[in-house]
């Protein structure tokens, strides 16, 4: 195939001119084709270059609804773009209000929803209007969890706050590590303006269920270029030492987080991938935090949610100007 | 694990010393700092309401709130509104709404909306309450103060809070909930990741009215004392003046109306017979200065329980003499103001009678203020007397050492409930360094405890532990922190008590004779350090040879003041405690030397700073050190000189 040029993820054909109308996994990866109604000739092939194999950067987050302030309100009654778009069927009293839903919708993952004590079983739910009308989203990542490996979390959108006709979306299951994160294996096309998370954990020890932050959205993805297969994973203790005259320390744990280290080699200047990638760091910066995901087929060994330490230095390797091929390295920090 | 928890800081649900240890056994701990530093309250009478739908309105401009504040609200003008409420929806910078079902479709109601930063130096939740990494948080430290010096040095701290957001620019001039963060209440605490109950607070203060409040473009500092520093008001306040005394002489316009407490009717001033001046308060008056009308007296501004009428005198001249007490008329019931009659029954040694002259010196005996339960002669009593009186100390202030201490027995130099002490004031003076003065005449010493209470902790031998339970190893101590020096200030080994202070002339009026410990003068090689102790309250001759020679004994030992860091596993020492030191770095050995805690400070890495008192040549009952050269301390030989 012959690909006339790029828009936000498609390859366009040449000589189409409809839009898509649905999704065929191609035969070879990472591409799939978006194909296709055919009503008269000429007609048209929409190709969306989706995989689940090179690395995605989550950085927009229509989980936090609507961008704008707005006087209208959504479906629990707040303003749009004031970040009060999820509801819970339930959250602990605290005399504070600091177990909010809200809490979902903020980059501190230590600050967390809470359900009720003794409130495992029943499913606690939560529900996010978009403030659109439709989404699609290709990762999503519950972070900062005290899940344990029997919570089920079902995740579905619907077109209806009220959830009467709700999709399935996937259904995943708690990890020690507090993080659930799910990579769409294929590319989404149902759009929805209403996703709910339902978790339910009966064995849960602490009787509680928390979320620190709730992120989904659709994933800048890499689809020709990529970084190497060294990822350097670095955990960070973060503690106090004491050195003492006992020729020993005392230390004041604060706790570990993690960065990851990945590098790039020889990407191509005139990509599709190396604009991709300077408008990550052109858009997060050091400032703001994404979800980095470099293996999304097992997406949790490397996943961070943090920001770069630095803005990546380029090296060029210069032939011409159509043969420029660049190397850097990328650091994130979830500590930062 | 299969094996014992090597972490029990991450389940622990009881914060004690056990519970350290446990933590030291494998030298890791969890301990966090935060900070809560009060806004401006919201609190607005009458805020007009409209309910439709489930949803109550109010409308009140610039009102500052935020979703999900916690709102009191009262007097509500319809059923479904007053009590806790909660904000849910913040429609614009005028409206705010609850979710209620109103009984009516309009009104008014009062709204208050208590604020605070919840703040720490990470993102945490200590119980049900976030705090947002946003403090760099300062070393803080409670502290004993200086031995022999009636100074009590409350911390003051410096928060520096991240405002780089500007998230807090509408606290700020400009901003819409602008409260200027003065005498703001700032509370920190410090404790074990989560559990609530860990916290102890160890600061508790205001910010500062002056300088305060400062800026910087990424952060707010706030500059905070210590609560209590509003103890250390000044006393006494009231003065005279011509509304109150319309022919009050110049002379005594603007003066302090005295306060008395104690047995002022013994151990007088030789020199006037009679020690606590009578202030005449209508010597304008022109029938007094002619002679005609009784000239009015004023004693203090306390009630007396006692005034002698048969010892009023006027000093002229050579010396007192004796008013009759016929003459001594009107005294009121508070025994604090009474009448001189002119031209009466007086007769002097010249043979004149007695005419009023503005500046005749007038002397009386009373007895002072009434302390309940009869503690009013006990010094211990006085202080808190006056801490409560002038300087705002509540009763629930006071930790109950307050009254073991009035009340201790034995031994006989430490009988504070038997000493006799008296009080004369009629300068400004601070209401807490005043108090501490009283308790240093009788060896006690207060501060701030770690409940925050005013505690008072003595230096009595008898009362020292000789094997304290808490011990201190080399692992407890930071590396090179460990820092042992002889105090010049509390070296002496000759010393002579100067007590009774009278108003006659403001100066103690008596003295001991000196004592000395020979021992300590020869280990300084001959050299004789003298100090003069003051005890202005005390006037009993034998309490005040005791304190003396009791202070002697502890001053010539030489005693060794140590400043140092140690662990976190000493964070729950209380000031005047002891501790074990059992160390061997070097130059410098401990065998199981007994120390007393006399500042104590904490960070939020853990570390906590001491200042320590060692006892290592100083032998009191039941610790006898051994050491040669040992001269000082509880059987140390003082001797007068």
């Amino acid at each position: 195939m012959s690909v006339s040029y790029f828009e936000n993820g498609y390859a366009y054909l040449p000589y189409c001119g409809y839009a898509y109308a649905g999704t065929v996994r191609t035969g070879f990866t990472p591409s799939q084709a978006s194909v296709p109604r055919i009503s008269f000739f000429p007609s048209q092939v929409r190709l969306a270059q989706y995989n689940i194999t090179k690395l995605r950067v989550l950085m927009d987050f229509p989980s936090r609804g609507a961008s704008a302030y707005a006087i209208t309100l959504n479906a629990w009654g707040q303003s749009y773009g004031l970040g009060l778009n999820w509801s819970a069927n339930h959250t602990e009293v605290s005399s504070t209000s600091d177990f909010d839903v809200k809490n979902v919708n903020t980059d501190i993952v230590e600050q967390y929803w809470r359900s009720p004590s003794g409130s495992i079983a029943t499913p606690s739910v939560l529900r996010c209007d978009s403030e659109v009308s439709g989404i699609t989203f290709d990762t999503l990542a519950l972070l900062g969890t005290n899940f344990t490996t029997s919570a089920v979390i079902t995740v579905q959108m619907s077109a209806t706050s009220n959830f009467i006709v709700p999709i399935t979306v996937a259904t995943l299951y708690g990890d020690r590590d507090g993080n659930v994160v799910w990579v769409s294996p294929t590319l989404p096309t149902a759009s929805y303006r209403y996703i709910r998370v339902a978790v339910s954990d009966p064995s849960n020890t602490d009787g509680f269920l928390k979320i620190g932050t709730i992120v989904f959205g659709n994933a800048v993805i890499l689809s020709e270029e990529c970084i190497t297969n060294t990822v350097t994973w670095e955990p960070r203790h973060y503690v106090d030492m004491i050195d003492t005259e006992g020729q020993t320390s005392a230390q004041n744990d604060r706790g570990i987080k993690n960065s990851v280290g990945l590098e790039f080699k020889s990407i191509n200047f005139s990509s599709y991938d190396f604009t991709q990638l300077k408008n990550v760091f052109s858009y997060v910066r050091t400032s703001l935090k994404a979800l980095w995901i470099p293996t999304p087929n097992f997406p949790k060994r490397f996943m961070v949610f943090g920001k770069m330490t630095s803005m990546p230095r380029e090296t060029h390797n210069a032939l011409s100007e159509d043969a420029d091929y660049i190397d850097y390295s990328v650091n994130v920090d979830e500590a930062r | 694990m299969s094996s014992g928890n090597r972490k029990p800081y991450l389940n622990a649900t009881t914060f004690d010393q056990a519970f350290l240890d446990a933590c030291h056994d494998n030298l890791t701990n969890q301990i966090e700092m935060v900070v809560e530093i009060d806004l401006p309250d919201f609190l607005q009478i009458a805020i007009p309401w409209t309910y439709a739908a489930g949803v109550v309105t109010f409308t009140f401009a610039n009102h500052g709130l935020d979703y999900q504040n916690r709102l009191t609200i009262s007097g509500a003008t319809a059923s479904g509104i007053s009590g806790i409420q909660t904000v849910s929806r913040v429609p614009d910078a005028n409206t705010f709404t609850i979710a209620a079902t109103a009984g009516a479709s309009s009104g008014t109601a009062d709204v208050f909306c208590s604020r605070k930063i919840y703040a720490s130096d990470r993102n945490k939740y200590v119980g049900d309450i976030f705090y947002e990494a946003r403090v760099r948080l300062p070393s803080i430290k409670r502290t004993i103060g200086e031995w022999l010096s009636p100074t009590i040095q409350f911390d003051n701290v410096t928060l520096e809070i991240s405002n780089v957001d500007g998230k807090y620019n509408k606290y700020l001039a400009s901003g819409t909930n602008f409260g200027s963060f003065l005498q703001n209440r700032v509370v920190v605490k410090i404790g074990l990741r989560d559990l609530a109950s860990s916290y102890q607070t160890i600061f508790r203060g205001r910010v500062t009215d002056i300088d305060g409040v400062q800026r910087t473009t990424k952060t707010i500092n706030l500059v905070c004392r210590d609560e209590f520093d509003k103890i250390n008001q000044s006393f006494p306040k009231d003065t005279f003046d011509d509304i109150e005394f319309p022919n009050i002489s110049d002379s005594v316009f603007g003066k302090l109306k005295p306060i008395v407490y104690g047995d002022w009717t013994v151990d007088l001033d030789p020199a006037t017979g009679s020690c606590i001046p009578c202030i005449p308060v209508n010597g304008l008056n022109p029938t007094v200065l002619g002679g005609t009308t009784n000239v009015q007296m004023y004693i203090s501004a306390n009630v007396n329980t006692f005034f002698d009428d048969a010892a009023v005198v006027i000093v002229r001249g050579d010396g007192p003499e004796v008013f009759d007490f016929a003459d001594i008329v009107n005294v009121n019931v508070d025994n604090n103001r009474f009448e001189i009659f002119q031209n009466g029954a007086t007769i002097f040694a010249d043979g004149s009678q007695y005419t009023f002259k503005d500046g005749d010196k007038i002397f009386c005996r009373v007895q002072g203020k009434a302390i309940a339960g009869g503690y009013d002669n006990n010094i211990v009593a006085q202080a808190k007397d006056i801490l409560t009186t002038y300087g705002g100390v509540v009763s629930g202030d006071f930790d109950t050492s307050w009254n073991t201490y009035r009340d201790k027995a034995t031994p006989a130099v430490s009988a504070i409930s038997t000493f006799q002490s008296r009080i004369y004031r009629d300068k400004e003076e601070k209401a807490m360094t005043y108090a501490l003065s009283l308790l240093e005449q009788v060896r006690l010493e207060s501060f701030s405890g770690n409940d925050l209470k005013l505690k008072v902790t003595s230096v009595h031998p008898e009362e020292f532990v000789a094997v304290p339970s808490f011990v201190l190893r080399n692992w407890d101590f930071v590396k090179d922190s460990f820092n042992p020096n002889i105090d010049a200030q509390y070296t002496f080994n000759r010393a002579t008590g100067v007590y009774n202070l009278v108003p006659t002339n403001n100066e103690e009026i008596n003295f001991t004779s000196p004592y000395k410990n020979q021992a300590a003068i020869n280990a300084s090689v001959g050299k004789v350090i003298d100090k003069g102790i003051v005890f202005p309250n005390l006037h009993v001759l034998a309490t005040v040879t005791d304190q003396t020679k009791e202070i002697l004994k502890l001053a010539s030992s030489y005693f060794e003041v140590i400043n140092c860091e140690v662990t976190w596993r000493s964070m729950l020492l209380e000031l005047g405690q002891f501790v074990a030191v059992n160390i061997n770095i070097g130059s410098i050995v401990f065998d199981s030397v007994p120390m007393m805690v006399r500042a104590i400070g904490y960070s939020a890495s853990g570390k906590i700073s001491l200042q320590l008192w060692s006892f290592q040549m100083t032998p009191f009952p039941g610790y006898a050190p051994g050491y040669f050269g040992t001269f000082g301390g509880d059987t140390a030989v003082i001797v007068e000189d």
